[in-house]
């Protein structure tokens, strides 16, 4: 729905809403709208939202901004690279960096943390290949000391996902919705000792170049995933549920990433045992089944997944599947059919 | 060799021992040790890391 008004919101959006002329004082007004609409559906307030127009950059600013020389940078094994480039940044810089590991459920353990000032901790609410839930009231909520900072990492986070009431920083990413590419929402909370980490030369705390009808896209896109989201989300576990117990009732030697109870239902990481991921992925293809993984595939990428591996999951064999809410029964039966004759027929040969 | 290939080669060979009977595995696949623990989890035996490319199997079911 939201890419259909693409073409009329790229119309309406060329001009500078920073001018004085009327045409961009009423885009003016349509953006600080959206704005408001997102930051009630995301519970923050409107002055706290920045929006910016890459992903990593968003990751960027939301970590780096916190990070100084002294910092402890704290984060998780299953964290995205993103994460890991800045600690590995930050250790060149001097500063001191401690990854958490995680159980073969995916689950982290906050509660490890030692108090100490200048802990700068990244908590992730999903994780984008598992699906994998970390609890905002656990362990994450008892880091008490005042001056430990927190970003939290919603990247991945479904619609509704609440912060830990001790955060300090967060990115939200429009695709994870069903937004367009190329938008993220950075929230700095009021108060935070936020410095922007890139050069910049005016007041703007970060800089405004984003694409402005990418950004109101992406706002429609979640005030259309929130009206469905509760039917879906229902619709959608009940399928994620037949496939797991499909694959425990009907194909040996699977290894299943992260419990059905603590994971979003969107997501699932599967790993077959005896199995070239890449044999399997174009065999599905041929029956019309586009399927992602997190297996080393091919000769140019011969590391498998960091977050499977964090988990002690196995890394060959592995699929990732998404489900949408258009997704049906029928859809995936037909699936589950085609991915055990392929799965056979692979450990025949 | 690359995985799973060190896994499939180290499980068929298993088949033909006794329980307790060990295997020596060498591979300088990154995903080697990752995939030889899980795959003993699932499967029952017991792996044993020697050094980076060396590893230990010992057949337990």
């Amino acid at each position: 729905m939201a890419a259909g008004l693409l073409v009329d919101l790229f119309e309406r959006s060329w001009r500078d809403p920073a001018k004085v002329h009327g045409p961009s004082a009423e885009l003016a007004i349509l953006i600080n709208g959206a704005k408001e609409n997102l930051a009630n559906s995301l519970k923050i307030s409107t002055a706290e939202i920045e929006i910016v127009s890459d992903l990593n950059l968003g990751f960027h600013l939301a970590l780096s901004g916190l990070l100084n020389r002294n910092s402890k940078l704290i984060h998780s094994a299953v964290d995205r690279k993103d994460i890991f480039a800045i600690a590995r940044s930050h250790q060149i810089n001097g500063g001191e960096v401690q990854v958490l590991e995680s159980n073969l459920s995916g689950k982290i353990d906050y509660s490890d943390i030692k108090p100490a000032a200048q802990n700068v901790v990244v908590w992730q609410s999903c994780n984008r290949e598992t699906g994998v839930l970390q609890s905002p009231i656990g362990s994450i909520s008892k880091i008490t000391n005042s001056k430990t900072l927190l970003f939290a990492d919603m990247t991945s986070a479904s619609i509704g996902a609440e912060l830990p009431a001790n955060w300090s920083t967060a990115l939200w990413d429009a695709t994870s919705w069903g937004g367009p590419k190329g938008i993220a929402f950075l929230a700095i909370r009021n108060g935070v000792n936020w410095v922007n980490p890139l050069p910049h030369i005016d007041m703007e705390r970060v800089s405004n170049a984003f694409s402005i009808p990418l950004f109101l896209a992406s706002v429609v896109a979640l005030e259309n995933s929130n009206k469905d989201f509760e039917t879906d989300s229902r619709d959608i576990l009940e399928l994620n549920k037949r496939v797991r117990g499909f694959v425990a009732a009907n194909i040996p030697d699977a290894d299943i990433a992260g419990n059905v109870e603590d994971s979003d239902p969107r997501k699932l990481s599967i790993s077959f045992l005896y199995l070239q991921a890449e044999e399997l992925l174009r065999n599905l293809e041929k029956s019309g089944y586009l399927v992602d993984s997190g297996s080393a595939c091919s000769a140019a990428d011969l590391a498998p997944s960091h977050v499977l591996a964090a988990m002690g999951i196995l890394t060959h064999g592995n699929i990732r599947l998404t489900f949408r809410p258009d997704l049906t029964i029928a859809i995936v039966d037909q699936f589950l059919t085609a991915l055990k004759t392929e799965i056979e027929r692979a450990r025949l040969d | 060799m690359r995985c799973p290939l060190p896994i499939i080669e180290s499980a068929k060979a298993l088949k033909t021992l006794m329980t307790d009977d060990q295997i020596s595995l060498q591979s300088d696949d990154p995903a080697t040790w990752v995939d030889l623990s899980a795959w003993a989890r699932m499967s029952g035996n017991e792996v044993l890391q020697i050094d980076k490319t060396n590893f230990l199997i010992t057949k337990k079911r």
